[in-house]
């Protein structure tokens, strides 16, 4: 009786063997790599109930492939003639036709000195003329008389390929047979959503059924099957249930296998050790059939750097404090001549007349907001100018990269520093300050950076400063050179070897006074308190997303636009990418 | 032993990527932002992600197969036991990481313009450098008739025949067998065809994305606007002919309802000034998009000026469109400076795009009469994109 149960198991499952034709056809080197392009396959039915198979491949090797020298291509039984197997590469015949060394049901062939090389593309054409015991008597209730079979083309290891392949099958039925009488079974595994094939009869008068996919798998295993009337092909080529025969090849040479005599000889000893191996296989083998795992990755698309952003907007979107950029403003009104400090604490300007051309939005609204008068107002019109800066910056970054924008001007930050720090003198130094100030303002550590540059030596102030110190213009009023009025002077050289006097301050006051701007327009523009002039912003600019469980950490976990700003004075720009 | 090997594949098989597919998704009615979400499944395993027909996303095989259970409405505990039978990992990270994925993306579907590189540490992916098997976009123009020669927008007529509305749906099919998210009509003037609506109710129940890029007088029409809409068209780009009047009534018209409207303004010698003008006009009339390109190079300067212009009237600047003079957009413009004429930055037809004549000869974009991939009604999907460009 246990016999009786293990065999008919075992039929079930040979059952399942001959019914599915193809087998994984294996590439016989590790280090095989390549890409099926495209797989034509035609199977015949011929009337004496055998089956042909008409393999065309296109190959890809990639260029770290292995060369393809043999293709091995399963058969759906053993009973496939090898004399009446041909194959050609590139049209050109191939002698090397042998039962597979690699695979259990099929055959091999070999390339030899046309095998296809890395990088290179191969057609390979394979016809195996005759496949015996294919077919089944039809065991459904819905027809009687019918015979049936199943093929499953040749795949490859998934570890083999790369790329989607454009596939085309195509069923011929045997001559007669007319085209209401064959049905076909839906395809399994098959990656098309239109599982219905193209119907129609050929020049050989065979109804076919064809199926196509352009995005098949080389490693797939599709299943494609049949049935038609019995009365097409002789009684005797149709099976009534697998039979040790299925694993007998008709080919003399090659091995003979017969179940009855295995299971009558050693089936009960077996039996204990098969159970096991079927629990280990279920428990532990399953895992390493399973598919390597790697972290979910998402890549956007999307440019890189952003370049042409002037210092303000790239302080913006390097999340500098607001009293920061808004000092930054109005020293680049200053020093295009649009204003002038008349009070700096409080802090109050005066617009040139007529305003200078070349002002950027932001800072024409930066004069017209300062020049509010009720400091409650002022405050709101200031707030208004800031969310448009964020909104037109962040118009300019989409399609860019933000992390590698912000990069990019921390670089120029850094580069506009070292200028300063590697002039010669203390002119060229101030000079060099003084040309790069709205960058070298974009450091987050600007105070202290400053201090050390400047404390211990003279400052040659620019032009421009007058405007910005009223009690400095009002104590020097005679501006030398190019250069505003001097505290004193001293002689020095220019970068052009000239010898000027230069208005100069020491080097720390000069220091205070360019940091002292930013907490003094903070204090008396934003009411000391810039987190609160803040959140009115990034109320507007940044609502707060929608957040969701976050009793997790790890994965590298993204961090939401609101929670972005440390500290208290951030702009928290947000913006860039996607669009 | 070889038996034995063939025994052991037959009840042991491999697991294997998912199948290659097309799976679209739309926010449920009522949703706070709505979102469309296009995945893509190619064979090997990876995937391709498009948030609202714009953000395109690369995703390795793992981020595919999540997002895909997220597509399906997989419920989560269900979506990470079968991933865990099919991948070598434990069952706690897989949630975590399940968990963590669509967080960054509900995040990325809710907050506009959030910028996934740094916020949600996602990769950046050079534009039109992956290898996929289908563009983004397929621009469909429907007939070279236009309301009045004088409007410009007409492409060189290169063919005489126009496709049945029948052919069309066929071509329609099989864009979204490809995997093409989004289907733009153009022309000529599409709203000339008569079928525009059932074609654009044809490719809403594909489960496409549709635009139409139109000169707008037919769009003053009412009834026929409503049609549109009711009909499934989810964005449109006016051609804006600021002599028109036509088309300023039409664009009042489009305002009022709910749809992405962008409206394109072409910066030609000597329009400089009246381009800012009608800037400020439509910041005024509540437009929130625009599009700009430049009708030669050499008015890089002034396209820019024009750019800075609508970010400072907080319009935001849509490109790579099928619009006149689309190569010289502002992005593209800037990139090509940055790269030195490198056209791979900045060209994306043939690879993100492909342009369909009105008688199903596939482009790379309009314009390209020299390069013809084949016909969309007659040839398969591989034939065509096996035809692309090379770059």
């Amino acid at each position: 009786m246990k016999r009786h149960v293990l065999l008919n198991a075992l039929l079930c499952f040979s059952l399942i063997l001959a019914l599915t034709a193809g087998l994984t056809g294996s590439a016989s080197a590790q280090s095989y790599y390549f890409k099926v392009d495209s797989l034509k396959v035609d199977v015949i039915i011929q009337q004496n109930g055998t089956m042909s198979i008409d393999y065309t491949y296109v190959f890809t090797n990639t260029a770290n492939g292995a060369p393809i020298e043999f293709v091995d291509i399963g058969t759906p039984t053993t009973q496939y003639t090898l004399s009446k197997i041909t194959a050609d590469i590139n049209g050109k015949a191939i002698s090397h036709i042998k039962k597979s060394s690699e695979i259990s049901v099929g055959i091999e062939v070999g390339l030899g000195s046309n095998a296809i090389q890395p990088g290179k593309k191969g057609i390979v054409h394979v016809n195996i003329g005759e496949v015996k015991s294919v077919l089944f008597k039809y065991t459904g209730t819905d027809r009687t008389d019918y015979v049936s079979f199943n093929f499953m083309p040749n795949y490859f290891g998934s570890q083999y390929v790369t790329g989607s392949t454009d596939m085309t099958l195509t069923i011929r039925y045997p001559k007669g047979i007319q085209e209401s009488e064959p049905v076909f079974y839906a395809p399994q595994g098959w990656p098309s959503g239109d599982v219905s094939p193209e119907v129609g009869v050929d020049e050989n008068d065979r109804v076919y059924y064809t199926w196509h996919s352009a995005s098949a798998s080389p490693a797939g295993q599709y299943t494609f099957g049949g049935a038609f009337p019995a009365k097409y092909v002789p009684a005797d080529a149709v099976l009534e249930k697998p039979s040790s025969s299925l694993f007998t090849s008709s080919d003399n040479s090659s091995f003979s296998f017969d179940f009855e005599t295995l299971f009558g000889m050693g089936c009960c000893a077996l039996m204990p050790l098969f159970m096991i191996w079927s629990v280990y296989e279920s428990v532990v083998g399953s895992r390493k059939r399973r598919m390597q795992y790697l972290p979910p990755k998402i890549s956007v698309e999307g440019h890189g750097i952003k370049r042409g952003l002037t210092a303000v907007q790239a302080a913006v979107i390097m999340e500098q404090p607001v009293e920061k950029i808004f000092t930054m403003i109005l020293f680049g009104v200053i020093k295009k001549n649009a204003v002038t400090v008349t009070n700096r604490d409080p802090l109050t300007i005066e617009p040139a007349v007529p305003m200078p051309a070349g002002l950027y939005p932001y800072e024409t609204e930066f004069i017209q907001a300062m020049m509010t008068l009720d400091p409650k107002e002022r405050k709101t019109a200031l707030q208004k100018v800031f969310v448009g800066l964020i909104r037109t910056t962040t118009e300019q970054m989409k399609g860019f990269s933000l992390k590698e924008t912000v990069a990019y001007y921390k670089d120029i930050m850094e580069r506009a520093w070292a200028q300063v720090e590697s002039a010669g003198t203390p002119e060229v130094k101030s000079q060099k300050f003084d040309e790069t100030l709205e960058w070298t303002m974009l450091d987050k550590n600007f105070d202290d950076h400053t201090r050390t540059v400047f404390t211990g030596g003279p400052v040659f102030v620019p032009t421009w400063w007058g405007r910005y110190d009223p009690v400095y213009r009002h104590s020097h009023s005679s501006p030398i050179m190019n250069y505003g009025p001097g505290a004193s002077s001293s002689s020095s050289s220019s970068s052009s070897g000239g010898s000027f006097s230069m208005p100069n301050l020491p080097g720390s006051d000069f220091a205070a006074g360019v940091v002292n701007g930013i907490t003094g327009f903070s204090a008396g523009v934003l009411g000391g308190d810039p987190g609160a002039f803040t959140s009115a912003i990034t109320n507007v600019t940044n609502p707060i997303p929608v957040t969701r469980s976050s009793g997790h950490s790890g994965g590298g976990g993204g961090r939401s636009c609101a929670c972005a700003c440390a500290c208290a004075g951030c702009a928290c720009a947000c913006a860039g990418g996607g669009r | 032993m070889n038996i034995f090997s063939r025994f052991y594949q037959r009840i042991f098989p491999n697991k294997h990527p998912l199948p290659a597919g097309f799976y679209p998704y739309q926010s449920p009615p009522g949703a706070a932002r709505p979102v469309r979400l296009h995945l893509r499944l190619e064979a090997d395993g990876h995937g391709l992600l498009v948030l609202n027909a714009s953000t395109v996303m690369h995703l390795n095989q793992t981020a595919a197969e999540m997002i895909y259970h997220f597509i399906k409405g997989t419920p989560e505990n269900l979506a990470v036991a079968e991933m865990t039978t099919r991948y070598r990992v434990d069952g706690k990270q897989l949630e975590q990481d399940y968990k963590t994925l669509l967080e960054k993306l509900q995040t990325l579907m809710d907050t506009p313009d959030l910028e996934p590189v740094t916020y949600l540490d996602f990769d950046r992916q050079t534009p039109y450098e992956a290898d996929i098997s289908a563009p983004y976009r397929l621009d469909c123009a429907l007939t070279y008739r236009t309301e009045d020669e004088g409007l410009g927008i007409a492409p060189q007529e290169r063919v005489k025949r126009e496709l049945t509305t029948e052919e069309w749906q066929i071509m329609l099919d099989k864009a979204f067998k490809a995997g093409i998210p989004q289907v733009i009509f153009t022309g000529g003037e599409p709203t000339l065809r008569p079928d525009l609506i059932t074609l654009l109710a044809y490719g809403e129940k594909l489960g496409l994305v549709t635009g139409l890029l139109t000169g707008g007088a037919r769009l003053s029409d009412p009834k026929y606007l409503h049609s549109l809409l009711q009909n499934g068209l989810d964005h449109i780009l006016l051609v804006l002919e600021p002599d028109h009047e036509e088309a300023w009534e039409a664009l009042k018209d489009i305002l009022a309802e709910d749809i992405f409207v962008a409206v394109h303004l072409t910066v030609r010698e000597g329009n400089a000034a009246q381009i800012m003008e009608m800037l400020e006009k439509l910041a005024k009339m509540g437009v929130k998009a625009v599009s700009l390109s430049a009708a030669a190079p050499e008015l890089a300067e002034d396209l820019e000026n024009a750019r800075r212009a609508a970010s400072g009237l907080e319009m935001s600047l849509v490109w790579d469109l099928p619009v006149p003079y689309s190569v010289h957009n502002p992005v593209a413009l800037e990139m090509q400076a940055m790269a030195g004429e490198d056209e791979r930055l900045t060209d994306g037809a043939g690879k993100a795009w492909l342009y369909v004549e009105p008688d199903g000869d596939v482009l790379p974009a309009q314009g390209r009469a020299d390069q013809v991939m084949g016909s969309l009604l007659m040839d398969e999907w591989p034939a065509i994109w096996a035809r692309r460009p090379q770059k």
